[in-house]
């Protein structure tokens, strides 16, 4: 008979596991002390912080050489921090006379001139036509783009999720974990039909606001990282049934419909009309016209990581219990980073 | 002793019930509870927001869905984090530490 894989493998430490650090040998609070060693690990370094500033800074003293009155503003992760070290520093300028395609050679031949990028691309092609420089000092990467009023303002709404008394305390840690999941399968990126990280946030703040226990306060999310990340894989992976329900979040709440409300063309109010059987549906907290996820045509794949990872960690969990049940030594170095890997290179900055 | 002549490698060691341990949901949904959720009433359950992830409809938790899609494609319904009673009382298998 031959002898099956192991699923309980030595894997290689992780980088975020401080030096000597014990586990418990309940592998699911070992999983929940693993997000947290994790989390503090990505929380940025003041130094990192301020790099970070100096980019946007940088960027913005170019832009109003070329739009004086131009308004420079980041993406919502970063206020909120809710950044991974690899992340693009994601600059929105909004300025009235400034629109594609002039304004991305306007603003192209303008950092050339000013010489603050060791590299320079512009996509003219993408619906929301962007620059992607690499700061010379810094060395951070940052995307441009213009009039995208979206992105300002998600920043507020991100705020606001993370404040959210029942399930803001579980926003941060899944959306760092599950940001850096999708990064490396490269299912992170919405113009190669990957899942955005406005879309993850959304998808995470429904389930943390529909999760029963969570939203009678049964249970505080803080104390319950690794079985909220196994519940969370688990309805997106092999539950949610995204072909007859969509997802819609606001400030107030979280609810599914049943797409088939939008199926007719003349009566959908959505912005981009009916949405996809196959394609995952979920309406923009800012604006429930605007459906958020139809672009992410890789949903399938990512569907199916999630369940694979739900399924390693719940096996991960079970076979460590029957080996304590049965008096044999378990030893197991990392729960999360059979799920995740965080390579040498993104930590440069650190 | 019958009841050792009728388990195999397929009763779980934690929940007694046949399947895998691997397998076994109880093993590892294990909530920490608030201290609030100790006494009997919970605080909100009136207000929840309670909707179908398997029909998309309100007013019932997609493991518990009544409507036809579920044995299509995913087998009977456990009660799992979106049942009700994952709503009404603690999840039914003993914490273990
Ligand atoms: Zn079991
Ligand atoms: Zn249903």
């Amino acid at each position: 008979k031959p002898k099956s894989l192991d699923i309980l493998t030595p894997l290689p430490t992780p980088p975020w596991q401080p030096k000597g650090r014990v586990y418990s040998k309940n592998l699911l609070k070992m999983l929940h002390e693993e997000i947290d060693d994790y989390i503090s690990f990505l929380i940025p370094t003041e130094a990192e912080h301020s790099m970070r500033q100096l980019t946007v800074d940088r960027i913005t003293h170019v832009v109003q050489s070329v739009w004086p009155r131009a308004e420079v503003h980041v993406f919502g992760s970063f206020e909120t921090k809710l950044y991974l070290p690899s992340s693009d520093v994601d600059v929105v300028i909004l300025e009235r006379s400034a629109y594609p395609p002039i304004c991305l050679h306007q603003l192209e031949t303008a950092v050339k001139r000013a010489g603050i990028a060791s590299k320079i691309e512009v996509i003219r092609n993408a619906k929301v036509p962007i620059i992607k420089i690499v700061d010379a000092l810094t060395k951070f990467p940052a995307d441009i783009s213009f009039n995208v009023e979206t992105g300002v303002h998600a920043a507020d709404i991100v705020k606001k999720f993370i404040d959210d008394p029942l399930s803001g305390e579980g926003l941060r840690p899944l959306l760092l974990i599950m940001k850096q999941f999708l990064l490396q399968r490269h299912l992170n990126e919405v113009f190669t039909g990957g899942l955005g990280s406005y879309a993850l946030m959304t998808l995470i703040t429904a389930f943390l606001k529909l999760h029963p226990k969570l939203q009678t306060g049964q249970i505080r999310a803080k104390d319950n990282l690794g079985v909220l990340l196994l519940d969370m894989l688990e309805l997106y992976g092999s539950q949610f049934n995204y072909e007859d329900v969509g997802i819609g979040v606001n400030l107030e709440r979280a609810w599914y419909y049943r797409k088939e409300i939008y199926q007719n063309p003349r009566t959908c109010p959505l912005q981009r009309g009916p949405p996809r059987p196959t394609a995952l549906c979920i309406l923009d907290p800012q604006d429930p016209t605007n459906e958020i996820a139809g672009a992410t045509r890789a949903w399938p794949a990512i569907r199916y990581e999630f369940m694979r990872a739900s399924r390693l960690l719940q096996g991960m969990i079970g076979a460590g219990y029957e080996r304590l049940h049965a008096g044999r030594h378990v030893n197991v170095p990392t729960l999360l980073g059979s799920i995740l890997t965080v390579r040498k290179e993104v930590m440069e900055h650190r | 002793k019958d009841c050792d002549a009728s388990r195999d490698d397929r009763d779980c060691a934690f929940c007694k019930e046949h399947h895998r341990v691997m397998e076994c949901p109880g093993v590892w949904r294990q909530y920490i509870y608030t201290a609030l959720s100790s006494s009997k009433s919970v605080p909100h359950e009136k207000d929840a927001h309670i909707f179908c992830y398997e029909c998309g409809l309100e007013g019932h938790f997609g493991d518990d869905c009544p409507h036809q899609g579920r044995s299509r494609r995913r087998g009977p319904a456990r009660d799992g984090a979106f049942s009700t009673k994952s709503l009404r009382q603690e999840y039914k298998f003993e914490r273990y530490r």
